[in-house]
């Protein structure tokens, strides 16, 4: 059994395509493996997280079972049940072994639905006279209640955020211990980083915010690194001495992720038509992922 | 370096001093796998060998170094520890009996009881040498043929989960 205080850590970055899923996974599998248990809430309509653990006919399976995020927020928020998140996980759900066991992550699936709930939810908030704002105060209070339970049961919640900003990628940010922001160094994704950060940390965007603030400034995890890239090289050093200064708005981390094949290969679960072992589904990315776990659990420790 | 420097000589040097390599843990952690892979898939590495490399090791270690072990060699070691335990298709199901003979849980089976004797056969031998030997074809044959995959029509995205 987990302690009772599992630490919560949001991957999320406003812009698409920066490997938020990516981090997600290498977070995952690389703390199951050093022996936590480990939950993942997948909050983007894509589904990416849920794809990179369950073949297509297993989240099938789930989600005609109605057990994906959506429907748990869509029995919360529209309909008023309150059937706990737990029974919307799906249980040991990767394929990927460890010493001959699978490692022990569950999940709650995403689905492409959560794309239009959000707009259900505010249709019928409208309709009872009520404004965004009670969106962004009700997904508070049933992700804050979801993580009661999830805390006590697991080492570490994890949640994918969809890029933009959905309501409940709001809220899960708010909630979290740390928030992980995978960003390539390249012009346009330290734009959209700055904008992401100006949007949720400094509230700029919004005059009268039903959320509290996030715990603690964003980590920038600079990803899909090519260190062969001058602007690669120059986007980092400048992150890296803005990071350094006293009054720094955000932090970041030691590792950087490189552009590697074997982090391609590791997020398709059909280069491996049987349940490959940890090392070899990452094979060459194996110490990136468990530096990215240890410096992770430094951070959150510190 | 000459040949004959004695290099697992200097790797017990180095484990002796560890504090004067604070940089290198993962380095260290690859090299003992690297090594104890080697071994393992190493044509005459017996079972009685697997198992002093586990006990030498601890069982964490050991397992670690064996999930390395590559999906199709992992076929090759378990023939050579259990030449009469049933073929495990799945990779993982070949990774626990493994384990399992590796710390004494499971014992190789026996060898079938012979038939009365036939005639020769004319096809190869099938002898421990021969199996082993027979590994890298048969790992070729099932290698994936390049995979064409269906990009779209994946059934999970057009569940309406309406209630």
């Amino acid at each position: 059994m987990a302690n009772a205080d599992g630490r919560v850590i949001a991957v999320a970055n406003m812009k698409g395509g920066v490997g938020k899923t990516t981090t997600v996974v290498m977070l995952a599998e690389g703390l199951a493996e050093a022996g936590h248990r480990v939950v993942v809430l997948d909050l983007d309509a894509q589904a990416n997280a849920s794809y990179c653990f369950a073949p297509d006919d297993q989240l099938k399976a789930i989600l005609e079972q109605r057990r994906s995020v959506t429907s748990f927020l869509a029995d919360r928020l529209l309909y008023g049940d309150r059937t706990p998140i737990t029974d919307y996980l799906a249980r040991d759900i990767s394929h990927v072994m460890k010493a001959g066991e699978p490692l022990a992550i569950d999940m709650v699936v995403a689905s492409p639905r959560l794309r239009l709930l959000e707009r259900e939810i505010v249709l019928r908030l409208t309709e009872k006279n009520y404004g965004i704002r009670s969106l962004e105060g009700q997904s508070l209070k049933v992700l804050e209640e979801a993580l009661v339970l999830l805390k006590a049961r697991y080492d570490y919640v994890l949640f994918d955020c969809a890029p933009g900003i959905s309501a409940f990628t709001e809220v899960a940010i708010r909630l979290a211990d740390m928030v992980v922001v995978p960003t390539i160094p390249d012009y346009l994704s330290t734009l959209g980083f700055d904008a992401f950060r100006a949007s949720v940390w400094e509230n700029a965007h919004v005059t009268r915010s039903a959320l509290p603030q996030p715990k603690r400034r964003p980590v920038v995890l600079a990803s899909r690194v090519n260190g062969n890239k001058i602007q690669h090289r120059e986007t980092l050093a400048s992150l890296r001495n803005e990071a350094e200064e006293p009054d720094a708005v955000f932090e970041m981390f030691d590792l950087e992720v490189d552009n590697q094949a074997s982090i391609e290969r590791a997020m398709d679960p059909e280069n491996f038509p049987y349940a490959p072992t940890f090392e070899q589904k990452w094979n060459r990315a194996l110490g990136q992922v468990r530096d990215l776990v240890s410096e992770t659990r430094r951070r959150l420790d510190g | 370096m000459g040949e004959e420097t004695d290099f697992f000589r200097l790797l017990g040097a180095i484990g002796g001093k560890a504090t004067l390599f604070p940089a290198a843990g993962h380095a260290a952690r690859k090299a003992v796998n690297e090594i104890v892979r080697t071994q393992l898939i190493a044509d005459g590495t017996t079972l009685d060998e697997v198992r002093q490399i586990r006990t030498l090791l601890g069982p964490a270690a050991f397992a670690e170094a064996l999930d390395g072990v590559p999906a199709p060699k992992t076929k090759g070691l378990l023939t050579r520890a259990d030449p009469h335990g049933p073929a495990l298709a799945q990779p993982g199901d070949r990774i626990k009996a493994l384990l399992a003979l590796a710390d004494g849980s499971r014992q190789p089976a026996a060898p079938p009881e012979k038939p009365a004797k036939k005639a020769a056969s004319k096809k190869a031998p099938a002898g421990k040498d021969a199996a082993a030997k027979d590994e890298p074809l048969k790992d070729q044959a099932a290698a994936p043929a390049p995979r064409k995959r269906k990009i779209t029509g994946r059934a999970a995205l057009r569940v309406s989960e309406e209630r």
